[in-house]
């Protein structure tokens, strides 16, 4: 079992009033909300902690792309990656990832993943996702109904930069190129893993499977509302007959450790009800625009995790009924190793991402929530699956890796 | 669908849904992203005085969508190939919003063949400070109160009524979906797709058709219109009173009584 440490970098002081008052948390909220000078130290004190979950032993550091967007504060994420390149040593740079169909050209993202393969010695996992709808159609102006033919192009350009040892045209539909040359090139063979997150659309488990990537799924909402998508993958799997590794799903969950189960509510219940209140106050007529999904993933039922449908589960919860359903696994350390391991199992991933800094909590929290976590919960699920199955979807860095600083160093 | 004649375009890459009615001189209806759930009443009043052709665009209860890609280009010469088969040589063109863009590209492309353009509320432009409104972004009810005049009318109330049992309600708003969807295809994000570079082109005599109140394309976008218009052909703009962006629908007597008044010239 693998565990990463995912940040998604929330703004800490959207008002109180914000769900009453603003539209929308995510692509028209208004950027005189934010300072900053607080972003100054937002981001460094985000990026020390980050820097911590490498230290604390989390196999993977994660970060990810969102646009106007004031939960997610990574417009771009290789920015996030490359200073954590530098600053950690050991823990996997999981990037969740870059909005294929976003970059101008496709190309651009062999370039920088390669760059980034290479100064972290090959510790870099390549996340391919779609992307959002408030990101890519909203946020920047994407065609939705020919998002996913554009983002398959993309991929397909950046994966034959990274396979094709000389230069070569390349006449896509959405970029040509007359000299593919993408120097420097990623230190893993043939190239990093690549992870694609999605939103529970279904065309995207048969195309993951076909070409043996990892498919995660970044939920919010626990265990219950993730099983409905994780059977569906896994179905899918059995359909294909593909190995039924684990390790070929990943799964995002929030976790909130205290000392006991009542402190854990004590210590994180307003930072929850931020996140779950204010966070993903997400504008419904954002959430999916028309052409985004395609009408088989319409057909199927399957609902996005923001707008009116994810309103009618998220709105105005009490820590109860947040723990109840399970959106966060929360309390004494033997509480989430329990409940943990049921999840793990219960929902057969091998790549756990976990998100311990939540809505408005302050750093002395998140290194807490971290520190119990590392010290007394990772250890025991590590070991889910280890002797069973072999993980073919980790990073494989150089054995000996440069030191930062060493060259100048006396 | 009652009524929908269906025609065979390109070997089958186009498997094309039309209504016919009508006899006089041919007029082709090119509706909006909204689509064009029956021959309304609107195109009943049209049909009293010409040939109506009505079809249904790629993506709205046709197949071949795809085959558009988002390539305005496209979308204009399949529009001329379905012309094509069915044999109207010189039609008046009447389209509304996203095919008021469609009409007039259409002119703009081959500007001998048409003998009337009338563009009612089209989209297709861009004023600075005045953006089309995001019907994209629209839930059902703020679509109506942007669409109509008056959104309280039976007539707004019934546009976004679901039928009552539920799988047939969730195959309309699959349909509606599937509507916007591939229309966003020519005018997503609302920007101008180059329509105003090519608009000189245009030599039919034109009617701009708006409603006073259109909240989605504001009427402000006839004058627009008119100023890229003037040069190469004649314009009329006419305004109606207490309609919205659905003026056909709202104002249905006084609109295409100026339609039929506007050929008649």
């Amino acid at each position: 079992m693998k565990i990463n440490w995912f940040h998604l970098m929330p703004y800490r002081w959207l008002p109180d009033d914000f769900r009453e008052h603003y539209h929308s948390v995510w692509v028209d909220i208004p950027s005189k909300l934010w300072d900053s000078e607080k972003g100054h130290y937002l981001y460094n004190e985000y990026l020390d902690e980050l820097e911590f979950a490498d230290k604390m032993g989390f196999d993977g550091i994660c970060v990810n792309e969102h646009h106007a967007n004031a939960y997610g504060l990574m417009p771009s994420p290789n920015i996030m990656a490359a200073s954590l390149a530098r600053r950690t040593s050991r823990a996997n740079l999981v990037v969740l990832g870059n909005s294929l169909s976003l970059y101008n050209p496709p190309l651009r993202v062999a370039e920088e993943f390669g760059m980034l393969d290479c100064i972290s010695g090959g510790r870099l996992v390549a996340g391919f996702p779609v992307g959002s709808s408030m990101d890519t159609n909203f946020a920047y102006g994407a065609v939705p109904a020919t998002l996913r033919e554009r983002y398959r192009e993309a991929h397909d350009l950046i994966i034959k930069a990274w396979t094709t040892p000389e230069p070569f045209a390349f006449n896509g539909r959405y970029t040509k190129i007359r000299y593919v040359n993408s120097w420097p090139r990623p230190v893993q063979k043939p190239h990093p893993p690549i992870w694609v997150p999605g939103g529970g659309s279904i065309e995207t488990w048969d195309w993951v499977l076909e070409r043996d990537y990892q498919y995660c799924y970044l939920s919010y909402f626990g265990y219950q509302h993730g099983k409905r998508v994780m059977d569906g993958f896994w179905e899918n799997v059995a359909k294909k007959g593909a190995e039924p590794n684990p390790y070929r799903a990943g799964f995002l969950q929030l976790i909130a450790v205290s000392e006991s189960d009542a402190q854990a509510e004590k210590d994180y219940a307003r930072h929850l009800d931020y996140f779950f209140n204010r966070c993903l106050h997400v504008y419904s007529g954002f959430a999916d625009a028309p052409g985004y999904r395609t009408e088989a993933t319409i057909r199927a039922g399957l609902q996005a995790q923001v707008g009116e449908a994810a309103d009618a589960f998220r709105v105005g919860l009490t820590w109860k009924e947040l723990v109840d359903r399970g959106y966060v696994i929360t309390g004494s350390p033997a509480t989430v190793r329990d409940r943990l391991t049921e999840v793990i199992k219960g929902l057969r991933i091998g790549q756990l991402m976990v998100l311990q800094m939540i809505g408005s909590m302050p750093k002395e929290l998140v290194l807490k929530n971290t520190e119990l976590f590392a010290k007394e919960v990772l250890p025991a699920v590590k070991k889910i699956w280890a002797s069973e199955w072999k993980d073919r979807w980790s990073p494989r860095p150089l054995s000996e890796r440069a030191v930062p600083g060493a060259a100048v160093a006396k | 669908m009652n009524g929908l004649q269906t025609l065979n375009l390109r070997n089958g890459r186009f498997n094309v849904k039309y209504y016919r009615e009508g006899s006089g001189a041919p007029l082709v209806f090119l509706h909006g992203a909204g689509g064009l759930p029956a021959f309304t009443p609107d195109l009943e009043a049209l049909a009293k005085h010409f040939a109506v052709t009505a079809p249904l665009h790629p993506g709205f209860g046709t197949s071949g969508e795809e085959n558009l890609h988002e390539d305005v280009l496209a979308l204009t010469l399949y529009a001329w190939d379905l012309l094509d088969a069915l044999g109207i040589e010189q039609p008046i063109l009447v389209g509304h919003s996203f095919g008021g863009m469609l009409a007039a590209e259409m002119a703009a492309l081959d500007p001998r063949r048409v003998k009337k353009l009338i563009l009612v509320a089209p989209a297709g432009l861009y004023l600075e400070g005045c953006p089309t409104a995001d019907f994209f972004a629209m839930m059902p009810d703020q679509l109506v109160r942007a669409a109509f005049f008056d959104p309280g009318s039976q007539l707004a109330r019934a546009f976004v009524e679901l039928p009552e049992d539920k799988r047939m309600a969730e195959e309309v708003m699959i349909q509606r979906v599937r509507g916007l969807g591939a229309a966003g295809r020519f005018l997503w994000p609302l920007g101008d797709r180059g329509l105003n570079e090519r608009l000189y082109r245009v030599k039919a005599p034109t009617l701009l058709l708006w409603g006073e109140g259109d909240r989605i394309i504001p009427a402000a976008y006839a004058e627009k219109f008119r100023e890229l218009l003037e040069n190469s052909a004649e314009v009329k703009i006419e305004t109606i009173p207490q309609a919205g962006h659905l003026v056909l629908m709202e104002q249905m007597e006084a609109a295409t009584h100026a339609i039929v008044q506007f050929c008649a010239r």
